[in-house]
Parts: structure tokens; C-alpha cells; sequence
């Protein structure tokens, strides 16, 4: 699962959803280098500081609607 | 649009606020007392069966998880404690007096009050109050809505058509369409039902942090703000397509971090199962 969000510097990104909360992995930040030829992934667990905390909670949410236990409603 | 009306009008001639049960204030009265009993406190619920009914049902819910079966108001008592008890009956009364509400909005009410009393678990004692009082914080902040939607409903689809159309926070068209916001009506409905000050003060600034002074009240109100992001954002909105933010302001009053957002929301989505045995109790 795919989106697009601005970070809290203001840089364009995308959040990548590929497993639970749990795992550590589960939720990356692909931000591409400044001269558009790479990108950078980062754990969103690692990136707190580079998402407003309402991003970290959508973030966690679609994280547990998608992968979780708990049947979260669809929005 | 703008109504030549403010909340004093609207209570004057239009809303009539409900009524806690009275044995409501009798059994906190009697909780509060240094002396009391158990014994006493059992009887005063048994003496009013509506109350003591959702009582038993709440009790025997998954929300207390008590892992045994409480067939008695007595057993209830002993097995609880006093201070939980209090809470207890505060939500049965609640759920009593609201039955009949919209479903949506209960529903989100009662996710709010989950959601509460996680923010307040994941605070580890720093929180102003302790999680079993954080849930009818959460339960109780948008009964300002619940009261908009009985007597002004009308003008509550007007209020959620025009907030969808702007993208605009729904207690800002309020002002302009009602006259009031619904933190201000549940702030008076809480003040009538003798609610604790910083309850009252937490359900009146949880949109608006310049209506509350006292700093442990601001705290509450902006954790209610963030309880009803966290409740939009799980899928269980008080109003479908209306948008719900968290002002910096807010956020900064609630101190609450990233490690503590993802505490509270683990233990928040792990009480989603309780959310419909609770509302089945609500209607």
C-alpha cells in the first residue's frame, strides 16, 4: 500500500505499508535525494521527527486497517 | 446564515437538557464519604433498576474484563472497589440517558472514550487523571452534538453539508449556523449534571484551548482532541466527511509523543472489540 505525503521539512514522500506494526520494517519512508537519482528508505520508527504526530497516527491506523488484527472500519 | 442567537437563547427556548437519574448523584455522593460502605453503596444502585441493569451488563462486558461472571449489583461492589464503581455507574447513567442517540456519534463517543483512557494508560502516571476517569472524559465530549442533533436537527445536516463543502472543523459552522459550538452545550450540560470542574472545562476546550485557564484542564482538553483524532482516523468519525485536525497548539498542551501515540494505540486497537458490546449497552 502506497501515498504520498509531505514530511514536516517540507519534503515531498512516499509512505510504503508492507506489514504490521509490529515489525519494524512494516512501515518505510521513500524520500528521493535532492537530485532526483536516488531515493532514501527509512523506517517510519526511525523517522518520527520527519512526520506531524496526525501523519504518525494515519500512518499507524491504515497500518492496522490493512495488516492488523483488529477490524478496524474502512474510512 | 448568522443567527441572532447565542447559547443562553438556545437554552432558553429551545433545548431542554436532559437529566442525569438522581440516584446518580446520591451514589457519587455516597462514594465520596470517607465511612461509606459497600453495602451501602450496593443498595443505593439496586434502588434504581434501569441504572442497576446497564450496571450489570457493563460490568459483565469484555470493557472490564473481569474473566468471571457477575450475577449481582453486591458481588459488582466487592469485586470492583469503590472508585471504579463510581465510573461504573457514571457510564451506565450516561448510556442511560443517551440511549436512543444517533448511532454514529455514540459509537464515536464511546471510541473517544477508549481512546482516552489509553492516551492516559500510555502516559504512565503523568496524565492529570487516572485511565477509569480518562474513559468518561472521552465518552462525554461531544454530547454538546448529541444535544444539536435532538432538538437542532435540521440544522446540524446544515452544519455538516457546509463543513464538507469548506472543509472546514465542524464546531467553527456551528457558531455560524447554531450560535453556539457543541463544546460550549456540553460544557453546560456537564455544569448541570455537577460534573467535576475540569470535566466541564475539558468538553468545553476541546476545540478551543483559550476557553480553558486552569493547566491541568488544558491538558485534558487537548488529549480530548487528540482521542477524537485518533477515533476519526481508526474510521469511527462523530460526522462522515468532515474534517477533524489537531492544532500545534493542541498538541503541544496534550505532551504527548510519537513512542506515547504508538502505546496509546495499541492498547486503543486492541479495545475496538469492546466498541460494539458497548454500544449495544448505549442503545
Amino acid at each position: 500500500m502506497v501515498g504520498a505525503l509531505s514530511l514536516t521539512d517540507g519534503q515531498a514522500a512516499k509512505i510504503v505499508l508492507v506489514g504490521p506494526r509490529s515489525e519494524p520494517k512494516g512501515a518505510m519512508l521513500v524520500i528521493p535525494a535532492p537530485d532526483g537519482q536516488s531515493v532514501a528508505t527509512v523506517s517510519v520508527g526511525e523517522a518520527h521527527e520527519r512526520l506531524s504526530r496526525e501523519q504518525l497516527i494515519d500512518v499507524l491506523c491504515a497500518q492496522e486497517r490493512s495488516f492488523g488484527a483488529n477490524a478496524l472500519p474502512p474510512l | 446564515m448568522s443567527p441572532l442567537r447565542n447559547i443562553d437563547d438556545l437554552l432558553e427556548e429551545i433545548v431542554t437538557l436532559p437529566s442525569l437519574p438522581s440516584s446518580v448523584a446520591h451514589i457519587t455522593q455516597l462514594v465520596s464519604q470517607p465511612d461509606c460502605s459497600l453495602s451501602e453503596v450496593g443498595k443505593a444502585i439496586s434502588s434504581d433498576p434501569a441504572i442497576a441493569l446497564k450496571a450489570l451488563r457493563l460490568v459483565n462486558s469484555a470493557f472490564y474484563g473481569l474473566g468471571q461472571k457477575v450475577s449481582s449489583v453486591e458481588q459488582a461492589v466487592t469485586l470492583l472497589g469503590l472508585k471504579v464503581i463510581k465510573n461504573l455507574v457514571f457510564s451506565a447513567a450516561v448510556f442511560e440517558t443517551l440511549s436512543g442517540g444517533a448511532g454514529e456519534l455514540l459509537k464515536h463517543s464511546i471510541a473517544c472514550g477508549l481512546a482516552m483512557r489509553a492516551i492516559a494508560e500510555s502516559s504512565k502516571g503523568s496524565f492529570p487523571i487516572d485511565p477509569s476517569d480518562a474513559f468518561s472524559y472521552g465518552l462525554l465530549h461531544d454530547v454538546g452534538k448529541i444535544i444539536f442533533e435532538e432538538f437542532l436537527a435540521d440544522e446540524m445536516h446544515q452544519v455538516q453539508a457546509v463543513a464538507s463543502e469548506r472543509g472546514a472543523a465542524a464546531y467553527l459552522v456551528e457558531r455560524e449556523v447554531i450560535g453556539a459550538d457543541h463544546c460550549e452545550m456540553g460544557a453546560h450540560l456537564a455544569l448541570k449534571w455537577k460534573l467535576p470542574d475540569t470535566m466541564v472545562g475539558a468538553i468545553g476546550g476541546h476545540h478551543d484551548l483559550s476557553r480553558c485557564e486552569d493547566p491541568g484542564t488544558r491538558v485534558l482538553a487537548a488529549a480530548l482532541a487528540v482521542a477524537d483524532y485518533m477515533a476519526t482516523a481508526s474510521g469511527l468519525p462523530s460526522q462522515a466527511g468532515v474534517p477533524v485536525t489537531v492544532p500545534e497548539e493542541m498538541w503541544d498542551a496534550a505532551g504527548v509523543s510519537p513512542e506515547q501515540i504508538q502505546a496509546a494505540l495499541d492498547t486503543f486497537f486492541a479495545a475496538i472489540p469492546e466498541l460494539d458490546e458497548l454500544l449495544e449497552l448505549a442503545t
